[in-house]
């Protein structure tokens, strides 16, 4: 891939978004479970879609790059030297789960507690898996269990956005989390050796920096009224839940309700126009 | 090596949560309720996500921050550029925090 190539794909990726949107719009139902999509494939620069899901991870890999320093020094307080906090980041691979389990090391907490975090904050990674599993069933097992290594929220909302506008493609999602795990693994572990490299984060602004990357992958998604009604309730479901239960069993639910309830709700209301409609039809009958 | 029992294990309870659906839901044929189900579930849960990370808990009022937070869903509903979202963002909080450390 050359560099012109490359230069051409981010000039598209930053000033050629709204044409690029108007085009996916145009081209019909979504294909998340890659039902009637419509496969022309928009790629201006003609890249691969390895370097594509490189192209589009760059944010990603920036912010987890910053998250990861800030991890390392936080490794550092728990007295985790560098070989550790790399360990742990090439094999969790988990950013909330790490800085939970860091945090409850420097508590000196038990292995038990750091590990009932860990499944709860995990929790949510079934519907992320439970979403693609029917986008992926032509796929060989061992692609699916590589996937699912690297299936971190945002290397799902990226893959989510991808198979929603083209057809699935796991080569595209390598490329997301080839770059987007080397930026992780990496920089947890310089931290971890070096310490604070950046000294105020929050005066970067470094600290915006997620949930910027989360409404940039959630609300371009958003496109018909159902589905601004199940982000909506998700929301008010989310930080209501939190009150009375942990984060992450509030999440969970949260994701897990919205939709039904959002679904059911068009099922009522769909039932009851067409009762309306067949009562219309008889009493024109009788008339 | 306690340590790196823990680590162990926090990988295997990450990977095992996230791989299962991928294995047992990939095998089996689905109704089109649950393939309908399934296409609103990801917008269920990163709305979910997306909130608690605008409202941490715990978290007081943060001028600048909201700020951003406010100028990243314009710049993603306006473009639905990732890369213009977080750098407008980030511009404007560090900008914020800029101007006002200066008042």
């Amino acid at each position: 891939m050359s560099p012109a190539v490359i230069s051409r794909r981010l000039t598209s990726v930053i000033v050629g978004t709204v044409v690029k949107r108007k085009h996916v719009l145009s081209m019909g139902a979504p294909g998340i479970h890659g039902q009637g999509v419509a496969h022309r494939a928009w790629n201006p620069a003609g890249m691969s879609s390895f370097t594509e899901g490189m192209v589009d991870a760059l944010p990603v890999a920036g912010v987890y790059a910053a998250s990861g320093l800030a991890l390392g020094v936080l490794a550092r307080q728990a007295l985790l030297g560098p070989v550790d906090v790399g360990l742990m980041s090439l094999l969790v691979f988990a950013g909330s789960t790490q800085f939970a389990a860091v945090g409850l090391l420097i508590a000196a907490a038990p292995a038990l507690a750091i590990l009932s975090t860990t499944l709860l904050l995990s929790l949510r990674n079934l519907t992320y898996g439970a979403a693609l599993a029917p986008s992926l069933r032509t796929c060989p097992e061992w692609k699916r269990l590589l996937l699912a290594f690297g299936l971190t929220d945002e290397v799902f909302a990226l893959t989510f956005k991808r198979f929603r506008i083209r057809s699935p493609d796991l080569v595209y999602v390598a490329g997301v989390i080839a770059l987007s795990y080397p930026a992780w693994v990496l920089s947890t572990a310089l931290a971890a050796r070096v310490g604070g490299m950046i000294a105020q984060p929050e005066a970067l602004g470094l600290d915006v920096a997620f949930p910027a990357i989360f409404l940039g992958l959630v609300l371009p998604a958003l496109r018909t009224r159902l589905e601004w009604e199940t982000a909506g309730l998700a929301v008010v479901l989310v930080l209501a839940g939190r009150v009375a239960l942990p984060e992450g069993m509030a999440l969970l639910l949260a994701g897990l309700l919205a939709p039904l309830v959002i679904l059911r709700t068009r099922e009522h209301r769909q039932s009851v126009a067409a009762g309306q409609r067949d009562s219309g039809d008889e009493n024109t009958e009788r008339s | 090596v306690k340590l790196l029992l823990v680590i162990g294990a926090m990988a295997a309870i990450t990977f095992a949560c996230r791989a299962l659906p991928l294995i047992v839901l990939a095998r089996r044929p689905l109704s089109a309720g649950a393939l309908t189900y399934l296409r609103y579930l990801p917008i269920g849960v990163l709305a979910a996500v997306a909130a608690i990370s605008v409202w941490p808990q715990g978290r007081s009022v943060d001028l600048p921050f909201a700020a951003g937070v406010a100028l990243a869903a314009l710049v993603a509903l306006r473009t639905g550029n990732l890369l213009a979202t977080l750098l407008g963002a980030m511009g404007m909080t560090a900008l914020l925090r800029v101007v006002l450390r200066g008042l």
